[in-house]
């Protein structure tokens, strides 16, 4: 099947926007954070979209394969996946941080509504 | 030439961070050590690596034995370097009170500050795009945990603020590097900076304002801004040094290295964007609403960190906005003013600290009768404050002289930039001598009692206090570093140059 | 307090991905000169990773030496040079995964980076709940007990042979560390293994101080902080690129060590930890 990579930005852009609209419009901190671990997982698909090529082999040498410049390299561009790696394990810290954070919140207040964690004395 | 001192000031904090870890569970005191002796290191080398960027012009470090475009590279150039220095005193500064307190957690959290340290060093040398987004997520996770520390509600929920905040920068970010990937292919800094006039019309639109929207978050900029005011009043008086000295010298070094950098155009006199929009139009109108509503926060507060730390962020978007006029006069400006708010910043939060000491509440109150209490850290308050708000002779006094005549030479903002400097320093000078005021005030009922200072807290005040009279009286020592570093941040053609080897770049 | 279903603030919040929607595809859909995003893809001949993929980044930076201008590497694309699996050898890196090769030999940096972003966090994680204590989980049944005991040691076996295949196959020390962990937390709900946070927090510790250590070696051999120094061998085989082997199980290591800290803090807090 013929996917070009504008269809996969597309989804990756609709994807993130999902998580935009969650972390705006939602008041419970969990959803905050699920939301932003959509943002992170739209961008992973935006970044391994940028290297997709179709119908090439996966960046990996097996029995058999060659790669002879500058004309037989039919591999995708193994990059991407490189950053991406490292993108996912940058989410993975700031979730848990934000996690260990929301459960010391949950501590303070007895809630994890946004709305209610107010104190009177602010300023 | 391949000089390998730079790389140095980012892997020996790692190492040692992971020693104090280890060091730390037989004994906290081994940790403390390592802390300082580390920073004692990297200043020493600093030093080094300065003379020879004197000397030789920009240096390049390559990583791994593989040449720029292809691997990750380090540069230093001058603009850089001695960002690095003021730093590393800041640095030093509140890693003395640090050391100071007992904490049981004393090798947990000098392992992160040596983190912090790393990756501030990393963001102020690095030459590739992904490799600084890597060191803005350590930065901006040890900017968390640092604030949440003092384990109170306000320090927590301002953590969680500040983390959602650049969490969603970062995701703004990543899609730029993605973008610029996806068009250029490469990720050196060097050369999405020569390429960066090919790209077409609305990927160049898309591009600017995802790095724009991302830098803005972690700037402390007028919509991004409400983090401020639960993380600095929630957070010890060490991370109050931090997250206002340098995390200003961090924001305006990623600016000027993006927004001047790689995507402005510099010629002799300004910078010019090839961007369909006018920019500059752009970020006034940002710079200037941030100016304008983080002063108004300011006045409005009650809590003195507050009130400093709003104020650091308006200074800091003051900055920004003398930046962004992008005539040399203007640079020049924003540097005058970056290295007094940089080390007048702290100098406040650790005068107001010792003033407050042993009161409960922090508000504006607890200022009363601060100079019978504790005259010394009372001038140093007044130095500060003269220094932030541009005492004649002090740098901040030239910067906004400058400001006003490089005001003078754009017509279509003179009265715009005019108009927000004039009110920024009112509005200023309101709330600073309202707090000098009350240290005067005389309770008489009350009996006073001398507080007894800590020989760290005279000694940070005094070194950043005698920084900062070195700097006003001796004015041609500054011009000349300021001039020089405006020399640097003009120099697009030499930063590619000592990272690509040639690529030339059409002066416009 | 209920809120209704539609609100101003959820309009508008609409509205404003609306427009963002609009504003990203932009890009997309352009028509007019200057480089644009591939619309589809076709090869990878005008990016860095050409050179990456084909091992070949010594040689390009030899030719680009001698006109000395490092900007015009896209010019060169007629080099003859071949990879073939399990017969060239003594290349930049022995790594049959390409992915490899640039996330620990290319961009070793970054990893770098993004193991001190996991280490930091785990860190961050025990500071911040280092004064709080959970409520403990229902006993464990027989079922769980049993099934526990059955697949935790196939599932240690999977991460090591995973971190050790790291250069041939998919995989490497992050997806290692995190099965290794996953075995943890098994073992943790299913058969109350209470392991110690500081012994599991000494691995780590050490292990990240010995990938930074290797790495500082290379200024010593190379000249260059993660150089590399050992010699690569053959493309395919288990003994090849011995660096990335070492570095890569260390990371392995450290990865499973912090995330079972990670795991052990967010079940009962650091009070446990009879330290």
């Amino acid at each position: 099947m013929m996917i070009d990579n504008r269809t996969l930005y597309i989804y990756s852009f609709i994807i993130f926007l999902i998580g935009i609209y969650g972390a705006i419009t939602n008041r419970n901190l969990i959803k905050i954070l699920v939301s932003l671990s959509i943002i992170e997982t739209a961008l992973n698909i935006f970044l391994v979209s940028t290297g997709y090529i179709n119908g090439s082999n996966p960046p990996i040498l097996h029995s058999g394969m060659k790669l002879i410049s500058p004309n037989s390299i039919n591999i995708s561009d193994p990059l991407p996946h490189a950053l991406v790696l490292t993108a996912i394990v940058i989410g993975v810290g700031t979730t848990a941080i934000g996690i260990g954070l929301t459960i010391k919140l949950y501590n303070h207040y007895k809630t994890l509504n946004v709305n209610r964690m107010g104190d009177k004395d602010e300023l | 030439m391949n000089y390998n001192l730079p790389v140095l000031l980012i892997a020996i904090p790692i190492l040692f961070s992971f020693l104090s870890l280890i060091l730390g569970s037989f004994n906290k005191i081994l940790s403390k050590i390592i802390l300082i002796s580390v920073i004692i290191f990297n200043i020493i080398s600093g030093i080094c690596i300065y003379n020879s960027v004197l000397k030789n012009g920009n240096i390049l470090t390559v990583i791994g034995n593989y040449l720029p475009p292809f691997g990750i590279n380090l540069i230093s150039t001058y603009t850089s370097i001695s960002f690095l220095i003021l730093l590393y005193i800041v640095f030093l500064v509140a890693s003395l009170i640090f050391v100071s307190k007992n904490d049981d957690r004393a090798d947990k959290i000098s392992s992160v500050l040596l983190l912090y340290l790393a990756s501030s060093t990393g963001i102020l040398l690095t030459g590739d795009i992904f490799n600084l987004f890597v060191f803005i997520e350590i930065f901006s996770i040890s900017n968390i945990i640092l604030i949440s520390i003092k384990d109170k509600k306000l320090s927590i929920k301002g953590s969680l603020k500040y983390l959602i905040i650049t969490s969603i920068g970062a995701s703004l970010y990543l899609f730029g590097i993605g973008f610029l990937y996806g068009i250029l292919g490469t990720l050196n800094l060097s050369e999405i900076s020569l390429n960066f006039d090919n790209i077409s019309y609305f990927s160049k639109v898309f591009i600017f304002l995802f790095f724009l929207g991302s830098i803005m978050a972690e700037l402390e900029v007028f919509p991004f801004n409400f983090w401020i005011s639960d993380s600095y009043a929630g957070s010890k008086n060490y991370v109050n040094i931090l997250l206002s000295g340098l995390s200003s010298i961090v924001a305006l070094y990623i600016f000027i290295r993006l927004f001047l950098t790689v995507f402005g155009y510099p010629t002799f006199i300004s910078f010019s964007y090839s961007l369909p929009f006018n920019v500059k139009t752009l970020f006034l109108t940002i710079f200037g609403l941030s100016v304008i509503v983080n002063e108004l926060a300011a006045l409005s507060s009650k809590n003195v960190k507050r009130i400093l730390g709003f104020s650091s962020a308006s200074s800091l978007s003051l900055i920004l906005l003398s930046l962004s006029t992008g005539l040399k006069n203007g640079v020049m400006a924003a540097m005058l003013i970056a290295i007094s708010v940089i080390i007048s910043k702290p100098l406040l939060f650790l005068s107001s600290h010792q003033i407050m000491k042993g009161k409960g509440e922090k508000n504006l109150n607890s200022f009363i009768d601060g100079f019978r209490r504790n005259p010394l850290f009372s001038i140093l308050f007044i130095i500060g404050v003269f220094t932030l708000v541009g005492f004649p002779l002090t740098p901040s006094f030239w910067g906004k002289f400058l400001l006003f005549i490089s005001a003078t030479e754009k017509i279509s903002y003179t009265t715009l930039i005019l108009v927000i400097v004039v009110f920024s320093i009112t509005i200023e000078l309101f709330y600073y001598f309202r707090l000098m005021h009350k240290l005067f005030i005389k309770d008489e009922n009350i009996k006073v009692e001398k507080t007894k200072n800590n020989f760290v807290y005279i000694f940070s005040g005094i070194l950043l206090a005698s920084i900062i009279i070195f700097f006003s009286v001796k004015p041609y020592f500054t011009q000349n570093i300021v001039e020089k570093t405006t020399e640097d941040i003009f120099d697009k053609s030499g930063y590619i140059k000592s990272c690509l080897k040639s690529g030339e770049i059409d002066d416009r | 307090m209920r809120e209704s279903d539609f609100n101003v603030g959820k309009f508008f919040a609409f509205l404003f991905v609306l427009i963002l929607f609009l504003f990203m595809l932009s890009p997309l859909f352009e028509e007019g000169d200057g480089a644009k995003i591939d619309k589809n893809l076709s090869d990878i001949k005008n990016r860095v990773s050409y050179f990456h993929s084909l091992k070949s980044v010594k040689e390009i930076e030899r030719i680009l030496s001698d006109n000395n201008d490092f900007s015009k590497y896209r010019e060169i694309t007629d080099s003859a040079k071949t990879v073939i699996f399990g017969e060239s050898k003594d290349l930049e890196n022995g790594t049959a995964n390409l992915v490899t090769s640039i996330v620990l030999d290319y961009r070793g940096f970054d990893t770098l980076g993004e193991l001190i972003v996991l280490f930091i966090s785990i860190l961050g994680l025990t500071i911040i709940l280092s004064t709080l204590s959970f409520a403990k989980f229902e006993e464990p049944s027989f079922l769980q007990i049993t099934g526990v005991k059955f697949v935790t040691p196939f599932m240690i076996l999977v991460g090591i042979y995973i971190f050790l295949h790291g250069h041939l196959s998919p995989g490497g020390g992050f997806p290692a560390g995190a099965i290794i962990a996953t075995a943890t937390l098994f073992s943790l709900i299913g058969c109350k293994f209470n392991y110690r946070v500081s012994n599991l927090k000494f691995i780590e510790s050490n292990a990240g101080f010995f990938v930074i250590l290797l790495a500082t070696l290379g200024l010593y051999f190379t000249g260059s902080f993660f150089g590399n120094y050992l010699p690569t061998g053959i493309v395919g085989k288990l003994y090849s690129s011995s660096l990335i082997l070492i570095i890569y199980s260390l990371v392995g290591l450290k990865v499973g060590a912090e995330l079972s800290v990670g795991i052990k803090t967010l079940y009962n807090g650091e009070k446990d930890d009879d330290r």
